[in-house]
This record gives C-alpha cells, sequence and structure tokens, in this order.
C-alpha cells in the first residue's frame, strides 16, 4: 500500500514525514525527471506501508518540473490513498490546492497541520464544518509538538474517500468542459486541463484551441485565470464559513527589520559574513582535533604493521580517504549544513532571496539564484541540483557556472589546511576575495552574453519561526547523509585507484610529461600539478595527494609560500570535481557542462600563471 | 449554378463551428441563420456538396460532415482563428473587424504561411498571454509605495502568469504592498501570505488602489 504526502511548500509536510517514517527514508529520483522524491517506509498492523513525500506545489496546473511530476504521480497507480497536509494559518491558500486535488478522485484525508500557530494568531477554525464541506476527514494537528501525528496513518488507511466538494466553474467554462466531451469521450478532469492547454490527447487539445479564444476574449482574461479565479472563490468561501474569527494580521517588527531597505542590506551581508568565518574557524577547530585523534589511533598504529608494500599502500590509501572524509570534510559541511539548515528553518533564506534580488540581477538572475550560491559554499553538488527552480534555461545556464565557482567545503579544506596554516589567515581569506570577485565578473559577463529570456522571481516568503534545535539538527543530519552515503563510497574508491596507481609508478610518469608545463607555466613542481589532477575526482584529494607526493606533511620544506598559494589558488578554481561533473550534465546538459569544465580550467590555470608572475 | 470553393470552404467552416457548439447535429436552418443567407439559396449549394462527397444530408434537415468535409473545415477554422488572433493581437486590429478580414483572408493562405503564423501566435509558452494588448495605460504594482491597499485589474505576464494565480495574485483579488526594495522589488500580502516579487513581474501586475 503506497500513501502519498502532498502539500504546499512550508506546510511542516517534511516534518511529518520524518515523524510518521523515523529513520530509513531514501531519496530518490521519479524517473524521467530531476525531481526528488523522498520515500520511506513504516509498519502498521503488521502491514508495510510506504509512505511518499511528494515535493511541495502550489498547483497542479503549473508547467515546473515539480508540478509535472507531482500531476503525473497522482494521475498514475502509483498511490493509493492521498494525505493532504494544510496549513491552518493560511488555509484559504491552502484549500486552492486541495480543490484541484480533489478532482482527481483519489482517496484522501487532511491533516490541518500549524493548529497552535493558528491560535496564537487568534484563528478559531471549525474542524468538523470544513470535513463536511470537504467531504474527507481532517485531522487537527500540531507536527512542532507531535500532536495528533499518531493519527494519521489509522485515518489514511480506513477512513481516506473522494472528496466531495467540487469547485462550480464560470458557466463558460462549463459550457466548454461539455462541448468537449459531447464530441470526443475524455473525463470532466481532462477537459478542464485541455482546455488549460495540459495533457496528451491531441484531439482534446485541439477542440479546446477552437473554444478559447472566445472565452477569453468575453473575460478579457486566459482561461487559466479564469479557472484560478473560481478555485480561489470556492476556497475563499468555504475558508470564510469554518473560520469563526479572523483579526487583522498585525505586522511583525523583526520582519519589517531584516527586510526594511536601509537596513536588510546590510544585515544580510554581515549574517552570510559570518556564516562563513564561523564555518572557516569552527571547521578548522574541529578538524585538526579529528585528524589527531585519526593519526595516534589508527594511522600510526596501521603504519607500524608489518604488510606487502601493495597492501599497506592500499591499507594507507583506504585510511587516508576514512580520514579525509570524516576528520576534514565532515566538520566544515556539518557545520556549514548546521547554519543554513538555522536560516531555512527561521524563514529567513526566503527574505535572503528578496534582498538580494537586485544585486542578483546584475549577474544575470534574480533573488531566488541566491539560495543555491550560498548552498554550493557547503558542497556544490546540492547547489546544482538547486538551480532547478529557475525558470529559465538562461539562469539555471549561468548559474551553474557561478555555483561551479564557489568555494565549497573541500576546497575550504585547501584554503584552510594549507594557506592559513602555512601562509596565513589573510592570504587565505584573499583568496575567498579572489574567487568571489571571479564569480562577480563571470556572472556579469554571462549576463551580456547569455543568450534567452529572465523570468523574474515570484517567492513566498516563508513565516519566520525561531527554529527548534531538535528539527535543525535533523535536517543538517538528513542533508550530510547524502555526503556519507553518496559522496563517501566515491571517495574512498577514488582513493583506492589513486593508491594503487602510485604503486604501479604511474605518477613519476605522468609527473615526467607535465613538467616543464607545470614548472614554466605555474611555476609548481610537476608532483604538485599532478596533485591538482587528482582534485578532480574530489577537492580535498589534491591537498592530500600533495602530502602523499611531496612526502611530507610540512609542505613549507618542500615548496615556498607562494607555490603553496598558487597551488591553492587554481586548486579551488579549476574544474568542478567529478561529482559536481555527473549533476552538471544531467541538469543542464553535456554541452554547458564541458563549457563549465572548460571555463574553469582555463581561468585556474589562468589565474594561477598570473600570480606566478607577480609573486616571482 | 457551381460553386466557388471560397464559398465551400466557407460552409464547411460554418458546419464545423456550429457541431462543435452543440451535441446535436446542424440543420440547414441553423447553417442558414449562422451564415445570413437565405434557406433556398442555401439548398442548392448544400446538393453540391452532398455530390463532392463533403457533407450527408439527412431527412430531418440534418447536415452531417464526411470524413473528407470535416477535415476541410477544421483546416479553415484554423486558419481563420490563427488570422484574426495574427490582426487583433500582434497588429492591434479592432477583434471584429479582424475577423471579418480573417474571413477574406482564411481561403487564399497557404499551409505554410499558416503553419509559421501559427507558430508565432502561439508565442513562447501558453496561449492567452498576449491579450488586452490595447490597456497599458494603467498603473502597475511598482508604481506605488509601502502600506497601500490595492485590487488587482489585469495580470500579464511574458512566461505565463500561472504561478501568480495560483498563488492568488489574479484580476479582482485584494492584495496590500509590504515592502518595497530601491530596485522595485516588492513583497505583497495576498490571502495572508507574504509574496516576493522582481521587478519585472511586479510591473506586469496592472492595479487600482482599493478603499
Amino acid at each position: 500500500m503506497r500513501l502519498g504526502l502532498i502539500g504546499n511548500p512550508n506546510v511542516g509536510k517534511s516534518l511529518i514525514f520524518h515523524q510518521l517514517t523515523g529513520l530509513g527514508v531514501e531519496v530518490s529520483n521519479y524517473p524521467g525527471t530531476t525531481v526528488d522524491l523522498m520515500r520511506g517506509n513504516l509498519c502498521f498492523k503488521n502491514e508495510r506501508l510506504e509512505l511518499i513525500d511528494l515535493p511541495g506545489v502550489y498547483s497542479l496546473d503549473g508547467t515546473s518540473p515539480e508540478e509535472e511530476m507531482v500531476r503525473s504521480f497522482i494521475l498514475g497507480k502509483d498511490i493509493d490513498v492521498l494525505i493532504q497536509v494544510l496549513d491552518a494559518t493560511h488555509l484559504e491558500r491552502n484549500l486552492y490546492l486541495l480543490l484541484q486535488v480533489a478532482e482527481y478522485g483519489k482517496p484522501m484525508v487532511a491533516v490541518l497541520n500549524l493548529m497552535d500557530e493558528a491560535a496564537k494568531k487568534g484563528k478559531k477554525i471549525d474542524v468538523a464544518h470544513l470535513a463536511s464541506a470537504l467531504g474527507i476527514e481532517v485531522i487537527p494537528a500540531a507536527a512542532i509538538h507531535g500532536k495528533n501525528i499518531s493519527e494519521i496513518i489509522p485515518a489514511a488507511l480506513s477512513r481516506a474517500r473522494p472528496a466531495v466538494v467540487s469547485v462550480k466553474y464560470d458557466h463558460h467554462i462549463e459550457a466548454a468542459i461539455r462541448s468537449i466531451q459531447s464530441v470526443h469521450p475524455v473525463t470532466r478532469l481532462e477537459a478542464l486541463q485541455a482546455l488549460q492547454g495540459l495533457g496528451t490527447d491531441t484531439e482534446a487539445l485541439e477542440l479546446a484551441e477552437a473554444l478559447t479564444p472566445e472565452i477569453e476574449e468575453m473575460h478579457r482574461m486566459s482561461v487559466s485565470q479564469i479557472i484560478a479565479g473560481n478555485r480561489h472563490h470556492c476556497a475563499h468561501t468555504i475558508a470564510c464559513e469554518v473560520i469563526n474569527e479572523q483579526e487583522e494580521q498585525k505586522p511583525d517588527p523583526l520582519d519589517s527589520l531584516v527586510t526594511s531597505r536601509r537596513w536588510g542590506p546590510p544585515i544580510l551581508a554581515v549574517t552570510l559574513l559570518s556564516i562563513l568565518l564561523a564555518v572557516f574557524f569552527i571547521g578548522s577547530f574541529l578538524e585538526e582535533i579529528l585528524v589527531e585523534i585519526f593519526e595516534t589511533t589508527v594511522i600510526s598504529p596501521f603504519l607500524s604493521i608489518p604488510l606487502d608494500p601493495l597492501f599497506r599502500q592500499l591499507g594507507l590509501a583506504l585510511l587516508l580517504a576514512l580520514q579525509a572524509g570524516l576528520g576534514i570534510a565532515f566538520p566544515f559541511i556539518f557545520v556549514f549544513y548546521l547554519f543554513i539548515s538555522l536560516l531555512e528553518d527561521s524563514g529567513y533564506l526566503t527574505r535572503a532571496a528578496f534582498l538580494a534580488d537586485r544585486g542578483m540581477h546584475r549577474l544575470g538572475m534574480h533573488g531566488q539564484g541566491l539560495i543555491p550560491l550560498i548552498l554550493g559554499f557547503g558542497c556544490n553538488v546540492p547547489a546544482i541540483m538547486g538551480i532547478r527552480m529557475l525558470r529559465t534555461r538562461r539562469e539555471r545556464v549561468i548559474a551553474s557556472f557561478l555555483v561551479s565557482m564557489v568555494p565549497c567545503s573541500a576546497r575550504t579544506v585547501i584554503i584552510a589546511g594549507i594557506v592559513a596554516a602555512f601562509v596565513g589567515i589573510p592570504a587565505a581569506l584573499s583568496i575567498y576575495v579572489i574567487t568571489l570577485g571571479l564569480v562577480v565578473l563571470t556572472g556579469l559577463v554571462l549576463s551580456r552574453i547569455t543568450p534567452g529570456e529572465q523570468y523574474g522571481m515570484i517567492l513566498e516568503l516563508a513565516p519566520l519561526r525561531v527554529p527548534r534545535f531538535k528539527n535543525v539538527i535533523a535536517k543538517s543530519w538528513f542533508r550530510i547523509r547524502e555526503f556519507l552515503f553518496i559522496a563517501m563510497p566515491l571517495l574512498i574508491l577514488a582513493s583506492l585507484i589513486l593508491g594503487f596507481l602510485q604503486y604501479a609508478g604511474f605518477f613519476e610518469m605522468f609527473q615526467q610529461i607535465i613538467s616543464p608545463l607545470s614548472e614554466g607555466v605555474l611555476g609548481l613542481p610537476g608532483y604538485a600539478t599532478t596533485a591538482l589532477l587528482f582534485g578532480i575526482l574530489r577537492k580535498e584529494m589534491a591537498l592530500e595527494t600533495l602530502i602523499i607526493l611531496a612526502g611530507t606533511a610540512d609542505l613549507t620544506s618542500v615548496l615556498s609560500t607562494g607555490q603553496i598559494y598558487v597551488f591553492a589558488v587554481v586548486s579551488v578554481l579549476f574544474i568542478p570535481c567529478i561529482s559536481t561533473i555527473g549533476v552538471l550534465a544531467r541538469i543542464v546538459g553535456a554541452r554547458i557542462t564541458l563549457l563549465v569544465s572548460v571555463y574553469t580550467l582555463l581561468l585556474g590555470i589562468l589565474i594561477g600563471a598570473l600570480i606566478n608572475i607577480l609573486i616571482k | 449554378m457551381s460553386m466557388s470553393s471560397s464559398t465551400r470552404e466557407d460552409y464547411l467552416e460554418a458546419l464545423c463551428v456550429l457541431s462543435r457548439k452543440s451535441p446535436q447535429l446542424p440543420t440547414v436552418s441553423d447553417l442558414a441563420a449562422y451564415l445570413s443567407v437565405n434557406a433556398s439559396e442555401l439548398q442548392e449549394h448544400l446538393v453540391h456538396m452532398e455530390h463532392d462527397g463533403d457533407i450527408q444530408l439527412l431527412p430531418d434537415e440534418g447536415i452531417r460532415l464526411t470524413g473528407k468535409g470535416l477535415d476541410a473545415g477544421t483546416r479553415v477554422m484554423k486558419k481563420h482563428q490563427v488570422l484574426a488572433r495574427f490582426l487583433s493581437e500582434v497588429l492591434g486590429m479592432d477583434p471584429g473587424t479582424a475577423s471579418d478580414e480573417a474571413c477574406v483572408l482564411e481561403h487564399d493562405i497557404s499551409d505554410e504561411t499558416y503553419e509559421r503564423l501559427d507558430r508565432y501566435v502561439r508565442g513562447p509558452r501558453r496561449k492567452g498571454h498576449k491579450m488586452h494588448r490595447g490597456r497599458l495605460n494603467l498603473p502597475t504594482l511598482i508604481q506605488f509605495p509601502e502600506g497601500t491597499d490595492l485590487k488587482v485589474l489585469y495580470v500579464r505576464c511574458p512566461g505565463g502568469c500561472e504561478r501568480l494565480s495560483d498563488m492568488g495574485i489574479f484580476p479582482g483579488e485584494r492584495i496590500k504592498i509590504i515592502h518595497t526594495l530601491n530596485n522595485k522589488a516588492v513583497v505583497v500580502q495576498v490571502k495572508g501570505c507574504d509574496i516576493a516579487l522582481s521587478p519585472e513581474i511586479a510591473s506586469c501586475i496592472f492595479v487600482e488602489k482599493s478603499e
């Protein structure tokens, strides 16, 4: 039996999902799309159930990948029962989606979440009345306190039924539906969708196309607008009937401050900068401790065991990979995700996007593009996944270049690990300045030369809430799982190959070929360029490889500070790591991926060569 | 009496339109009323058309299109719609005149011209967003200060306004401006939710002050 959770964004759907499923959640791709689906299993009275968390949508009739996916999911036979999550504080807007879902005729129940917040705002909702108006069971709940969450599954299993509520459309629309149905056998829902230009039935679409101009002419608005208007009206009527008291919304003074014209932008700049600095310092502090522990408890004992050279090499590579992943990347990435989840849960992230709208326009994007750019500081892979929410290809192309250049945690490891340690903190921060400067420059240029139209931001500001510590930790943990279970195995595999190649003497060969170029252009010894090459597998591997090839962790004994600086700049700038390349290819296609890789490669070498000339 | 090809096309088109309007088959008198011609003149042409295999005249005055007649009629009907839309939406002609003009042009336009025009009028995405071209003199959202209560009059987004409609920004709805930024990005309150809009979106939303 399959149950699907559906609802608007920000209604607590994911929280309910996690509460119902606990651990054992798997993230999968819906076939043919890049939209993530969360699936979890649960047992109820010895029956195994699968719960699917559909992405948050505002409508089922849109054309975004999320909306198309949810639509085809409900149309198909994949889901037996739908659980619609409603936000009690914004009931009317949430009912709009429910009215659309109801048209699909699936058995369903509704969860009226955030009852606690509605009560705080002085809203009293007559749940029984709402249930009878909709014709389905409505469960009042407060997911944040876990209230009534345990009633959802029993209700969905035994009392789910198709909703009886149906929207009365404008009589022209109703006439058009009848007229399509009289000539061509389609359902009411299919006829309605055909009128909005949706669906695959060409005959129905052609019939609809013949009917729409007349309706649009009479109403002076598009058919989609008429239909939306009718649904909003129906939602409004129901909401007015069931909400007893509604006080005038008072503006939140904190909200006014953080989004004000005067104070908003500086607060945003300070917030982002402090997060980056905090990640940098807390991350390096934790990293030092973890690496120290790993060194004394695992690596030293391993090295003292007498072993065959091949096994010693491979074993060491494996341990170094574990150390790099858990000891080095983990502290940075986890601290970063902690801060981001905090920003997200407090509702500030959407406000940051609004405030950044102006700046982002200069880079050829709009406010929403800020979110993937910020996520890029943690790991480029989820950030590139995030650019799907940008609506035009032009913006996605620009974002894919810029996000790939944002220094992720792995690159922070290199900056903190060798530049901050051997050259100094100001030098380390100067690398950020150089990289971000190049990101801005690239954006300015790309916004002029990238073809295509720009579509602006339409973004709902999530309500400002005090984040719950437990939820923030859970969210960060959920994000880091992706890193641990997808990136770590790759990292270990790559390290083993690296160890084997080193054993087979491949490095010496490569070094001989690359040395003249490396020394001439970048002023780096051949082995450093070999290390850079391995940075493509995973960025921090460049550092790890450099230490292995240099034969010492004290890099100042073999490289000058200038060389260390050049090495760090080039490895931060050039070619995104192999996982990023893989995701890029999926989201923007092979051609743009190739362009991004070549561009960053050339940029890295160019900037490295320039610095090399300058410091000589 | 022989029949010109444009008259034949007009009749077939009319029959297509009529048969889509109601589930019953159109009758000779329906057709005569629709085309405003007299029924006896019409009858003569219809016999010709039946002879050519375009239609089938039924004993109860009903007219049924054959497969051939339906194809020809649908084709002309589509040409008419595309031409009328092009003339009124792109060239700005009055819709009535545009439709009359389309009646004349639809018979001579080549298939290639029709297909290209069709692609052009459909625009970048879905149909229906290029309407009301003539009414640009209304104030838009970006012209009002923070705290103003407004009523939406028209929404005309280049990339489609479905997302705005879904969020409750559609003609007739009341909204309030909560914040504006220097670049005219705005936050509006609609149905109790705060929605942030880029300036290019905000400038597609035509509004008036509401009391």
